[in-house]
């Protein structure tokens, strides 16, 4: 599970999507699977539950193509949840898979909420309720840390690329700028920083084979 | 048109906008929502829509669970389906042709770098997020313990996280309650 810490000059590892991936889930499994984090994400991260259940506990899509899934669906219109959850349906089995996906992280949700919503006045009054739902939020909180810092590992590749991660942060968390704005200044430059060592590790390759 | 046809078109033309226009975990949506539940519409009174949101933030699933409990309340099973699909299904449609875009150029130099790329923007977002959430929360020492805890756990024993959640919540409830 762990991986070898990297020093800034070493040799980049290999691509998440270099390791073997699994053969894609059936509809059926795929709706379960996306039904449980739905159904277990008490207090949030949901986002870190699909990056475990997707590409850590099973490898049906590799961390980098999660992680940037997650970035396009940050960055699209509509919940970042709903947007992420279909776009490893369509992903994984197309136009069903992402109906299987969405239906999955949708529905049981809906009914326990609404399930809960009429439980609640028996209970509300008491104040460990509160205090037990603020000790969940925590933990939920605790593996979003544990994500930014496993996500950050992963895709940090270079320390130009770290120093986005970076300026990200500082952008959208400290500073409190838009995140649409932070994104189209940031963004470009760090697929160009990608783009130049794809194009560095293709000739690398290139070069021992000839 | 009764009186109840035109409640659900209402309830589904205020959640079609919503969807296009908010980007994020659903928290952006609060603000619009409570302007036009309480204020605009009086579906609701000021206290129960505390109580939607407060119970939607509670419950396990996407943030945005509020939007089925507010078209439970205002209308029912009928109210809750109206408002889902107001919700979500504009913005999945959109998010639908992105994806099979993006899957269409996989495998490409070009695709390998926009997916390292926006993997980088993903880890910054997830990290000004956390920090957002916290800031949000707004809670004391504990909160950092069991925040801080859980995340140290996660990183050095790949556990279930539930264990985490109901060992977070019921160290939370169990500290708060010697402490009053």
């Amino acid at each position: 599970m762990s991986e070898p810490i990297r020093r800034a000059g070493s040799p980049i590892p290999p691509l998440g999507g270099d390791d073997p991936l699994d053969p894609p889930p059936g509809l059926l499994e795929l709706f379960w699977v996306f039904s449980k984090i739905g159904i277990f994400s008490f207090g949030g991260a949901l986002s870190s539950w699909i990056h475990r259940e997707v590409s850590v506990k099973r490898r049906w899509m590799s961390e980098t193509e999660v992680l940037s899934s997650l970035a396009l669906a940050q960055i699209m219109p509509g919940i970042n949840v709903v947007n992420l959850s279909l776009f490893c349906g369509q992903r994984l089995r197309g136009v069903t898979g992402s109906v299987a996906a969405v239906m999955g992280i949708l529905l049981p949700p809906t009914i326990l909420v609404i399930c809960i919503s009429t439980v609640y006045d028996l209970f509300s009054h008491y104040a460990w309720v509160s205090d037990l739902l603020n000790g969940i939020a925590a933990a939920a909180i605790g593996m979003l840390i544990h994500m930014g810092v496993k996500s950050t590992q992963r895709s940090a590749r270079s320390i130009p690329l770290l120093l986005i991660v970076a300026a990200i942060f500082v952008g959208v968390g400290i500073l409190k700028i838009h995140m649409v704005i932070v994104v189209l200044l940031l963004g470009p430059l760090s697929v160009w920083l990608s783009y130049r060592s794809v194009m560095a590790e293709q000739h690398a390759r290139a070069e021992t084979k000839s | 048109m009764n009186d109840s046809n035109n409640l659900l078109v209402t309830l589904f033309l205020l959640f079609v906008p919503l969807s296009l226009l908010s980007v994020g975990g659903g928290v952006s949506i609060i603000a619009p929502l409570h302007q036009a539940t309480v204020l605009n519409f009086g579906w609701l009174t000021e206290q129960q829509f505390v109580e939607v949101f407060a119970i939607s933030r509670a419950a396990p699933g996407p943030g945005s669970m509020i939007v089925p409990l507010i078209g439970w309340k205002v209308s029912g099973v009928g109210g809750t389906i109206v408002a889902s699909i107001g919700m979500f299904l504009p913005s999945s449609v959109l998010a639908y042709g992105v994806a099979r875009l993006w899957n269409r150029y996989r495998g490409t130099n070009v695709h390998a770098a926009l997916e390292r790329g926006l993997a980088a923007v993903a880890a910054g977002l997830i990290l000004a997020g956390t920090l957002a959430i916290f800031q949000a929360a707004g809670t004391g020492w504990l909160a950092w313990v069991v925040a801080g805890g859980s995340a140290a756990i996660l990183y050095w024993r790949n556990i279930n996280p539930l264990w985490l959640l109901f060992g977070g919540g019921i160290l939370y409830a169990v500290v708060m309650h010697f402490m009053k």
